[in-house]
């Protein structure tokens, strides 16, 4: 399972880094109305525009896909903080994609490498699970 | 001998009625129609009545008798979390319990919220009045949750007769005063069939849910594979009747489909305006009265079974050892019930509707484990004891849930991607949260016996003679 997690921890990253060098070069028009859908659908905060905003995701993707890295080089030998770092840096991106003007194009943007991310934390919970030593016996009466 | 004192566990067993246990289950499945409002106000009445008649046996019927069978073979204190771990490792049932406690942690705190929202439509409060009443219902369902399940238990039967009676005055008024047909229109007009069947199967989904809930009390009573299994059965015959008798009296009394809704304003048709139709203001008192009692009822109900969960894994060692502890006197989870009540007192300050985004992804994906643990039971241990076994094969069980399975996918998509989004990271804190603790804490192995309190004479309890069909 450690294996598998490595192979689509890197997948990942290289999504993420193809995701930001997208973002840097094409420059899609995402400055205006971010939290808009969220307001919408949460009646909770206020919409802005965000100036660059094309420029600071790719810049936050490079570096998502630069920790999603660390993480894959983790796995062997740290794998629970590694499984930590990469499924909170997915739950964080998961969040920007809710924030973004068109959560719906963030979805389908993110759906690969999110997906990838996500199954690295459960392929190393069930590694955890199968190597970690129980403390001891339930008490049970 | 059962006396309900506390056990080496810790944890006191209490003996208690199946009248009891009926109304525990009828307040965490039900606790009034409240919320049909706005499945009639978007779907139309009659595809509205088609849904209460047959969403139940997609729906609430196979996690009720999932919940009979597994809880009637593993009677055991964290219910279904036990049951997804004996199937499929700590792992998953893990993820289960922590799925279901995240959302049962923000759902509890609406309950209340809603009651206080009520109140401050009689009177004008500001809000740390406001703050203070939801505080003090708080810690008082607290302290009766702290003093035990069976006090709990009295509380709820109590409060669903004050929720049940207005609701009967309905029924019968409502039926003798019909005016309109249930069935008419059948679908809300300028909707297609499926499109007026999303808008209301949310809610619907949502009114008949609970069934797995008071799994999580196993420990805590005597002879629970009798007494819960049971209830749960006796529970389903008296949910469906109410549900669609309470939404045909009250839609026949008053009609007006479109104007059906939760939200209030002018023009809004609710029960209440519906009881006011029938019966003056007397039965509007009733039935606010019955809103009220209601939601406490699901408060104390859900801080109840809700609370269970952190304080097994906390057994288990994989959480945090603070909850782990046991009441010296009451022999209740108390630090586990506190920490939720006060977690709710901090959720009521505000709106926190955007934390109910994560409730739905973390109750289907929570559902949908507790289905595949039920099959991969029933193919790993097929002669598990099972005082109630559903008269099914398991081909044939697996064919059932698979609209269950479908209903579950589709509700993570009705509400927007915002919602899913949101929902995503609710669910990824599961796998986050056992790296986390597993490595801190390590977990214990669990030897093959019941996790159950013994009885004074230090006994499991007894199974009875012969497999029960309920």
């Amino acid at each position: 399972m450690r294996k598998a997690a490595m192979v689509l921890a890197w997948l990942a990253g290289l999504c993420i880094l193809g995701i930001g060098i997208w973002l840097l070069v094409a420059q899609p028009s995402i400055e205006k109305d971010w939290l808009g859908v969220w307001v919408e659908e949460m009646e909770i905060g206020s919409p802005f525009d965000m100036g660059g905003a094309a420029t600071i995701t790719g810049i936050v993707a490079l570096v998502f896909a630069g920790l999603t890295f660390v993480g894959a080089l983790l796995i062997p030998t740290r794998f629970a903080v590694a499984g930590v770092l990469i499924v909170v840096l997915d739950m964080l991106a998961c969040l920007g994609v809710a924030m973004s003007p068109d959560p719906k194009l963030g979805v389908i943007v993110w759906a690969i490498p999110g997906l990838m991310m996500g199954f690295v934390g459960f392929l190393l919970g069930m590694e955890l699970q199968r190597v970690q030593e129980p403390e001891g016996i339930a008490e049970l009466e | 001998m059962t006396d309900g004192s506390a056990t080496a566990v810790g944890l006191k067993r209490v003996k208690m009625r199946m009248i009891t246990a009926v109304a525990v289950m009828f307040t965490l499945t039900c606790s009034g129609s409240f919320g049909m409002e706005d499945i009639i106000g978007s779907s139309g009445p009659g595809l509205t009545m088609v849904m209460l008649l047959v969403l139940p046996f997609l729906w609430a019927l196979p996690m009720a008798l999932t919940s009979a069978e597994l809880g009637s073979a593993l009677p055991e204190e964290g219910g279904f979390y036990r049951w997804v771990r004996r199937a499929l490792g700590e792992f998953w049932g893990f993820q289960a319990g922590w799925w279901w406690q995240l959302s049962l942690y923000v759902d509890t705190a609406v309950y209340v919220a809603l009651t206080l929202d009520y109140m401050a439509g009689w009177f004008d409060m500001p809000g740390w009045v406001r703050w203070l009443i939801g505080f003090g219902i708080i810690l008082i369902f607290a302290y009766i949750n702290i003093r035990g399940i069976d006090i709990t238990g009295w509380v709820l039967t109590a409060i669903q007769v004050i929720v049940i009676v207005p609701f009967v005055t309905l029924i019968i008024l409502g039926f003798a005063k019909a005016q309109v047909s249930p069935l008419s229109p059948f679908i809300a007009e300028g909707e297609t069939f499926f499109g007026a069947m999303g808008l209301g199967l949310a809610v619907a989904m949502w009114m008949y849910s609970g069934y797995e809930s008071m799994s999580t009390l196993a420990g805590e009573i005597e002879r629970p594979q009798h007494v819960i299994p049971r209830a749960l059965l006796i529970n389903m015959g008296i949910v469906i009747p109410f549900y669609v008798l309470t939404t045909a009296a009250g839609y026949m009394a008053v009609g007006e489909w479109s104007s059906w809704s939760t939200e209030g304003g002018e023009g809004a048709i609710d029960f209440i305006e519906a009881g006011r139709a029938v019966g003056g203001g007397a039965v509007a008192g009733m039935l606010i009265a019955a809103l009220v009692a209601g939601n406490l009822g699901l408060f104390t109900g859900y801080l109840a079974t809700g609370s269970r969960p952190a304080y097994v894994l906390s057994k288990d060692k994989l959480f945090f050892r603070w909850f782990g502890k046991e009441h010296p006197k009451y022999g209740t989870p108390y630090r586990s019930i506190l920490f939720m009540a006060l977690l709710n007192s901090v959720l009521i300050i505000g709106s926190f509707s955007f934390l109910i985004v994560i409730d739905v992804f973390l109750l289907m994906f929570a559902y949908m484990t507790i289905l595949t643990a039920m099959i991969v039971l029933r193919v790993k241990e097929p002669n598990l004891e099972r005082r109630f076994r559903i008269p099914l094969p398991t081909w044939a069980l697996i064919a059932w849930f698979v609209p269950f399975f479908g209903i579950a996918i589709l509700a993570l998509f009705t509400n927007g991607w915002a919602y899913f989004v949101g929902g995503c990271v609710g669910v990824l804190s599961g796998p986050a949260a056992y790296l986390i603790f597993k490595s801190r804490y390590h977990g214990v192995e669990l030897p093959d016996t019941l996790l159950v309190s013994k009885d004074a004479a230090g006994t499991l309890p007894l199974p009875t003679p012969a497999a029960e069909e309920v």
